[in-house]
């Protein structure tokens, strides 16, 4: 039984681990497979901070809240182990800010000691007059990414260099089961017009005494459209651009003076930070994450594909859960198989 | 009478910062600082930092408390600021857990320190030995750099410094006016204040850039603090120890500890051993003296004796020593105006 796992980020990956951990016991002749033409440090989830931490509403969907909540689940469940620092996993507390109050949001019960601010607290913030403070989880993308390329690679999965083309080129090369997690370019293997860039930019600056994030909201410009300040192991990340449908990905100079001068209004002391790199990259953004199996036929051949990408600018945040359910809807495919292929003993 | 001519002994964070206060509040005086040590070789170096006030059983509460709120205040000024940095001040939330709940659910300090509420039960998870704890969110001093920026400031506004062992106050009763008293462990010595007695601490400094948040043991003797560059492991509490060299086997028993704590800091690298004796004593001495040889005076203020709160409480003790130092210049005007008559 082969199994294409298309895409290299931290979707990509993560299915492919938790596919491979559920089933690979139950599935002797399961080989898994990963094509990429981008592997880390070059993904959309090596640029992202990595801060846990969905959007204000759930848009609606509840399935994504409980994803959300598995990866968080999750992702504490490895903080006490020895695997945490190479994971690029640790807590950090942090601040939301308002101009305005604000419902609570979805997540308030799955973040850690979620409280709202106090006067006091909001002195430090001048201009915001509401916010949040909570204890969440980073998980840095440049040492997630690796670890997870580890753990797969022990495990005898294989990587290919290569751009995928088409469905079909790949079920024509004998693979049962593809799993999309192609992210921005999903449209690329089949039009999807929902799929839209979200483009962001970020400053990386060293400002090792900024311990927590600061996200600030303005509830008339969209999420991520106002400054945020996310400290990394290394270096401090300073954001706050996303532009629906730019594809560009070239640091633009007017983004790189609209963060700056914003987070420096934020946290004048920024002011003293050195820089030290920049980068821009495209959400892959989606009103709802597109997570579902879809048979294509070519021909003769039927190619099972399950489709997990569009996750915004929340990948980081639900990549656990999603990849549990995309590996439940392998577990269905495999379940299919058997049935229509009762006479072999084993797939 | 002439600019009254001021010596602070001592450059710690309690010299410093005195000598910083009665610039502000008597700008017509000649302030000189005078130490052995300076940073990074003073007791406050080896000091987290942390504004997390230590009780003091021979001080009313409510002016332990007046001392913690006037410096958090300034401090939070500044870690405001784009001075922060470079002064070395900035926020850190986190925690404080405790074995077997404490007896003072809610300490004098807990509406000065900013968000302090007791831990939940998904936080409690993270420390299966603990079964009770406060999150709060407070502000750290780094040293070196608080310290050097100190120093920056009072030789800004013309301040001299001298390196200089004072062995008896008396030997600067001809060159100077009023001397304060900063000496912390030294006086011991100094003033022979036999009051005085060390509490010997050693820390682990060390390389955890992932550890954003304090996590402190109620009883005191074990806690973990980011600070800017590194991660101040802790430690003990030595009473009576004088000895100043890192002692091995309590370089593992802190690491362990603290690596019970927070498992990662089983990765932490570049581990750098340091000691220092909290210059401990029921309360602190804050009070004005006047010494007395064959009819010549010298006026002191004395401000020592913080303890392990030195940090907590430095600036808010550093304003009521300057006020004191108010008190022996408006006595000096006083006698010089009579001896006028």
């Amino acid at each position: 039984m082969r199994v294409a796992v298309l895409g290299a980020g931290v979707i990509g990956l993560s299915s492919a681990l938790c596919i491979h951990e559920q089933f690979h016991s139950l599935v002797p002749s399961l080989e898994l497979e990963i094509y990429a033409d981008s592997f880390t440090p070059h993904t959309t989830s090596d640029g992202a901070a990595g801060l846990w931490q969905p959007y204000l509403s759930d848009r609606g969907s509840l399935q994504e809240t409980l994803w959300n909540k598995e990866t968080f689940d999750y992702l504490l469940g490895h903080l006490n182990s020895p695997a945490a620092k190479e994971m690029g996993l640790f807590l950090i507390s942090g601040y939301n800010l308002f101009t305005e109050p604000v419902p609570d949001p979805p997540w308030k019960y799955i973040v850690l000691g979620f409280r709202n601010l106090t006067p006091k607290e909001l002195e430090l913030f001048p201009g915001y007059s509401y916010g949040w403070f909570n204890t969440a989880l980073l998980l840095e993308g440049r040492n997630y990414l690796p670890w997870l390329t580890n753990r797969l690679t022990q495990r005898g999965v294989k990587f290919f260099h290569k751009k995928v083309e088409s469905f079909q080129e790949v079920s024509e090369d004998g693979v049962d089961v593809v799993i999309n997690c192609t992210g921005i370019r999903s449209g690329e293997l089949q039009p999807d017009p929902e799929l839209q860039p979200g483009r962001g930019q970020i400053i990386k600056v060293l400002a090792p005494w900024v311990k927590h994030f600061i996200i600030t909201h303005d509830m008339r410009s969209g999420i991520y459209n106002s400054p945020y300040v996310i400290p990394g192991s290394e270096f401090t990340v300073l954001g706050g651009i996303y532009q629906h449908g730019n594809w560009s990905q070239e640091n633009s100079a007017q983004d790189h003076r609209t963060i700056w001068d914003s987070c420096c209004r934020l946290l004048p002391a920024l002011q003293k930070a050195k820089i030290v790199g920049e980068w821009s990259g495209l959400r892959p953004a989606r009103p709802q994450v597109r997570l579902e199996r879809e048979s294509i036929r070519h021909g003769n051949l039927q190619g099972e594909v399950i489709h997990n990408y569009g996750h915004g600018g929340f990948g980081i945040t639900i990549h656990w859960g999603c990849a549990m359910a995309a590996a439940r809807l392998f577990g269905s495919i495999l379940q299919e198989k058997r049935k229509a292929s009762p006479a072999q003993p084993r797939l | 009478m002439a600019a009254p001519k001021v010596a602070v002994v001592g450059a710690g964070v309690i010299g410093l910062s005195t000598a910083l206060c009665i610039v502000e509040t008597c700008p017509s005086c000649s302030v000189t600082v005078l130490s052995e040590q300076f940073s990074p070789n003073t007791t406050g170096d080896v000091a987290a930092g942390m504004l997390i006030p230590h009780t003091y059983p021979g001080t009313p509460v409510h002016v332990q408390k007046q001392w913690f709120k006037e410096t958090f205040t300034y401090l939070f000024a500044i870690s405001n600021s784009a001075e922060a940095s470079e002064a070395g001040i900035h926020l850190v939330s986190g925690w404080q857990v405790f074995k077997s709940p404490p007896k003072e659910k809610l300490p004098f300090w807990s509406d000065v320190v900013l968000g302090f509420r007791p831990m939940s039960e998904a936080e409690l998870q993270k420390f299966p030995q603990h079964q009770f704890g406060q999150a709060f969110t407070t502000l750290k001093c780094d040293c070196p750099p608080y310290l050097l920026w100190l120093e920056k400031r009072l030789k800004a506004t013309g301040v001299q410094m001298y390196t200089r062992k004072v062995a008896d106050l008396w030997e600067l009763h001809s060159e100077y006016d009023i001397v304060v008293n900063c000496a912390g462990i030294g006086a011991h010595q100094l003033v022979g204040d036999k009051k005085l007695f060390p509490v010997r601490g050693q820390i682990l400094q060390v390389h955890a850039p992932w550890v954003k948040n304090f996590i402190r043991d109620g009883d005191g003797l074990t806690y973990i603090y980011p600070g800017i560059h590194r991660v101040t492991l802790g430690g003990t509490r030595e009473k009576e120890s004088w000895s100043l060299s890192p002692d091995p086997g309590t370089t593992k028993d802190i690491f362990d500890r603290c690596c019970s704590l927070e498992p990662s800091l089983q990765e932490a690298q570049d581990i750098k051993v340091k000691v220092g004796l909290r210059p401990s004593r029921h309360c602190v001495r804050l009070q004005r003296e006047v010494l007395s040889q064959g009819g010549v005076k010298l006026l002191v203020v004395h401000n020592y004796g913080h303890g392990a709160g030195g940090f907590s409480v430095h600036r808010g003790t550093a304003k009521e020593a300057a006020h004191l130092v108010g008190e022996c210049i408006a006595a000096l005007q006083g006698s010089s105006s009579r001896a006028k008559l």
